[in-house]
């Protein structure tokens, strides 16, 4: 079973690597992370990313600060499908880059009420961003990967299929048969409605 | 010169919707003109589909004394795989329109339908077709219709790509065989467009007989803004029957998100297990480097120095514990880089960071 990244158990305090320019930028957004419940090891892992490459203070700040309001929005965003639901910091952050990519809130919303009790959606998540980042369909990816949440496939395969898909790509297949080739290799049982001859997107 | 085949530009993946407003200030030398001062201000919007590309682009351009002059180009491609078994074969249909306005009353516009076939491989294509294009200008109250046959070829390596394409026109009983080379790089900061091109003609007057070539530059202060220098020749044109010229040009490129020429290609995030990691076994590779450090999220992007194990490749450490991870390496104290093979995403520091994902089981 893949698990969410554990960031800040091997990171530093951040007063330990950051100069105090930089702590007065990033301290106010960080406090306020912590009251709206965001995903403080990404930002923190934000602002280590621009000390070690040297980047400005401000530069750093406006970094943090933008990541923070995406990940308010996003949040927002999955509560008001889900006002019930309680979103782990990692799948805040993957559905943060699946927005990104164009997927609108009410196919991140079918992925979770695809999910059996307790699972993490933290790979699923990803995995429908990156397949529409390569051009598949947004309903295709969405589909493909509500089912793989609801048959339980295995974070560890799941994870494989963007690689499986640029394999196919990149032998000449279009989006919708590349799909379909990877979730063949994977031995993923086709999605309802997506027989394998078909070639949605295609 | 009408462009390429978008399929040839690149046009397989999805991306972004494209919007781009430059303003150019511009030494031009027209063939029929003295020297000008050009200032100019253009936009671009672009939509890419799998499977479509739509673009339209328009622009006005003042001339030192002369006027000023507007342009509008709108160009729309589809294309389709007509079977599961040739599936690098791709059909594509594409439309262009353009039409240019002169102060002093000048005006042509232009229409062209193709056809094309592709042959599309990892990192190489090759097309052929048939285009039928209508022009009309204030010089000539008759529109003017002509064939244009077309091939080509494009190659890409990494961030550069090379298109070679060749249309012969065939109009009003004469011939205009054409070629041209464009070249596109993508690095960091810099976009670079190179081009050159070749016309001759059967016709006796020669005067669309034209050799051309040029640079483009962009370099990206940040992702919304990039600071353009361009200078060269451009081609005449035969069907809108406008003048070819020497230029100059600086500027600057606002938009909401940059658009690279030559999209990143981004792989599968890499999965290893904690074992394989444990035992050494996660090795990445950085030819000629004396010294590689790794930083990253599982641990505050401190840099850890890498032990070399010999042919280019560098052992990960094993303290990596499960999870999805952003990285970058170090080479040699200086460069942050992305190693070859490793899936690749927008940085939030004007660069380009790494994916990585550690799993605990097989």
């Amino acid at each position: 079973m893949l698990l969410p990244a554990s960031a800040l158990a091997q990171a530093p305090a951040l007063e330990a690597r950051v100069d105090a320019a930089t702590l007065d930028v990033v301290q106010p957004v960080l406090r306020q992370a912590v009251v709206d419940s965001l995903p403080l090891d990404a930002l923190r892992a934000k602002v280590f990313e621009g000390v070690a490459k040297g980047a400005p203070p401000d530069r750093i700040g406006r970094v943090v600060a933008e990541l923070a309001n995406e990940f308010r929005a996003v949040r927002a965003g999955l509560r008001t499908q889900m006002p019930a639901m309680r979103f782990a910091d990692g799948e805040v952050v993957a559905a943060t880059m699946a927005r990104r990519q164009g997927v609108p809130f009410e196919d991140l919303a079918q992925v979770w009420q695809a999910r059996p009790s307790g699972a993490s959606l933290e790979v699923p998540v990803t995995v429908l961003g990156e397949l529409v980042r390569r051009g598949v369909s947004i309903p295709d990816a969405a589909g493909v990967m509500n089912h793989v949440v609801r048959q339980q496939i295995p974070l560890d395969v799941a994870i494989q299929i963007p690689g499986r898909f640029d394999g196919a790509r990149g032998a000449g297949s279009p989006p919708g048969q590349a799909l379909a080739e990877a979730l063949r290799a994977l031995n993923i049982p086709d999605p309802p409605g997506r027989g394998r001859g078909r070639r949605p997107g295609g | 010169m009408l462009g390429a085949s978008s399929l040839a530009a690149g046009g397989l993946s999805a991306q972004a919707p494209r919007l781009e407003v430059d303003v150019n200030a511009a030494r031009i030398r027209y063939d029929t003109l003295g020297a000008l001062t050009a200032p100019s201000v253009s936009g671009l919007a672009e939509w890419q589909r799998p499977t479509f590309l739509g673009r339209l682009a328009g622009g006005l351009t003042g001339f030192e004394e002369a006027g000023w002059s507007s342009q509008l180009r709108a160009d729309l491609a589809g294309w389709v795989s007509p079977t599961r078994s040739v599936s690098s074969l791709r059909l594509e249909l594409a439309g262009t329109g353009a039409y240019t306005r002169h102060s002093d009353g000048f005006d042509s516009w232009l229409t062209k339908a193709d056809a094309r076939a592709h042959l599309i491989g990892r990192g190489l294509g090759a097309w052929g077709g048939v285009g039928l294009a209508a022009a009309r200008s204030s010089f000539d109250p008759e529109a003017l219709t002509g064939w244009i046959p077309t091939a080509g070829a494009w190659a890409e390596l990494g961030s550069v790509r090379a298109t070679l394409s060749y249309l012969h026109t065939l109009l009003g009983g004469e011939q205009y065989p054409e070629a041209d080379l464009v070249v596109t790089a993508s690095r960091g900061p810099l976009d670079l467009t190179a081009y050159a091109g070749l016309r001759r003609s059967t016709s006796e007057s020669s005067v669309f007989d034209d050799e051309w070539g040029g640079v483009t530059a962009a370099i990206w202060l940040h992702d919304h803004a990039a600071v353009l220098v361009s200078g060269g020749r451009y081609s005449s044109s035969v069907l809108q029957g406008l003048p070819g010229g020497d230029f100059f040009s600086v500027g600057i490129r606002l938009t909401p998100r940059r658009s690279r020429p030559i999209p990143p290609r981004v792989r599968a995030p890499i999965v290893f297990t904690v074992e394989r990691v444990r035992s050494g076994g996660l090795t990445l590779r950085v030819p000629d480097a004396s010294r590689v450090e790794i930083a990253g999220d599982w641990n505050g992007w401190q840099l850890e120095p890498l032990e070399p194990a010999g042919g280019g490749e560098w052992i990960v450490p094993g303290s990596l514990e499960p999870g999805v991870y952003q990285f970058n390496l170090r080479v040699d104290g200086e460069r942050w880089i992305v190693p070859e093979g490793v899936p690749q995403l927008e940085g939030s520091y004007g660069d380009r960071v790494g994916l990585l994902v550690i799993s605990n089981e097989e």
